[in-house]
């Protein structure tokens, strides 16, 4: 068995969106909202909040495997560069392995000019 | 919510204990927020999603300094979670380093569903050198 192809998951990420998530997400770190805290912050000016990019990775895989990603998926990665929206980010995994049953992918969400914004892998077994 | 914990004086081994149900409405309202759509999680918790409550639980318990990156993430699920199923999650301080004045940590948080571990999660985190007065 080889790995089957993902489809790639693409969204904007602009702050109405970080603003949401901030609140469902359960991160309410204001670094990443229009605060006098973000513009003194590290980066100068609100961040997207790394999970909410990561999360496009996930449904990647969700929209390739769906119950067998909840079921024992696994991502492991670090993230590159921060996104700072509006930014259109795309999600992509990369067949790279299928062992015994195990499928390997190369993950990468990048910003809209191809930096990568985050870089790992992701297993599942369907 | 009491904090018992603060960043600076974290140690490894540190034990971070709490309870977590994630509900139907609450799933809904993580949806919105990064667009995936619902469908597919009509019976199941998003992997991502229990990652990242993990992550508000310990901010919510541990206060962390602004200043602090969020650089890696693991996850591992071991099988799905439903809606509304009683979690409890141990985060500990799994590493504790310090590099040219930075501080590294790495926590691993452990969702146990009764006796079943059911979802683990790592996170790696970067709190940079202090400014010294006078600079930045």
């Amino acid at each position: 068995m080889s790995a089957p192809a993902v489809t790639p998951v693409t969204r904007v990420i602009d702050q109405a969106r970080v603003d949401a998530y901030a609140q469902y997400g359960k991160d309410p770190n204001p670094i990443h909202r229009e605060t006098p805290e973000a513009y003194a912050g590290p980066f100068g000016k609100p961040v997207a909040h790394g999970m909410l990019v990561l999360a496009l990775a996930s449904e990647a895989m969700a929209g390739a495997f769906g119950r067998a990603w909840a079921e024992g998926g696994t991502l492991k990665i670090r993230w590159r560069s921060p996104a700072f929206p509006p930014v259109r980010v795309t999600a992509r995994c990369t067949p790279k392995s299928a062992v015994d049953g195990l499928l390997t992918y190369d993950v990468v969400c990048e910003d809209e000019a191809g930096e990568a914004l985050l870089t790992g892998t992701a297993t599942v077994r369907p | 919510m009491s904090v018992a914990f603060t960043f600076e004086t974290l140690a490894r081994g540190d034990v971070i204990p709490f309870s977590l149900t994630i509900t139907a409405e609450e799933i809904a309202g993580y949806l919105s927020a990064t667009g995936e759509d619902p469908a597919r999680w009509r019976d199941a918790v998003p992997p991502l999603l229990l990652a990242a409550f993990m992550v508000g639980g310990l901010l919510a318990r541990v206060p962390i300094p602004l200043e602090v990156m969020h650089t890696g993430q693991e996850i591992e699920a071991r099988r799905a979670v439903r809606p509304g199923e009683p979690l409890d999650v141990r985060i500990t301080v799994a590493a504790l380093s310090q590099r040219r004045g930075a501080t590294i940590a790495q926590f691993e948080a452990e969702a146990f569903s009764g006796e079943e571990s059911v979802f683990v999660s790592r996170i790696s985190v970067l709190a940079p050198p202090p400014v010294e007065a006078g600079q930045g």
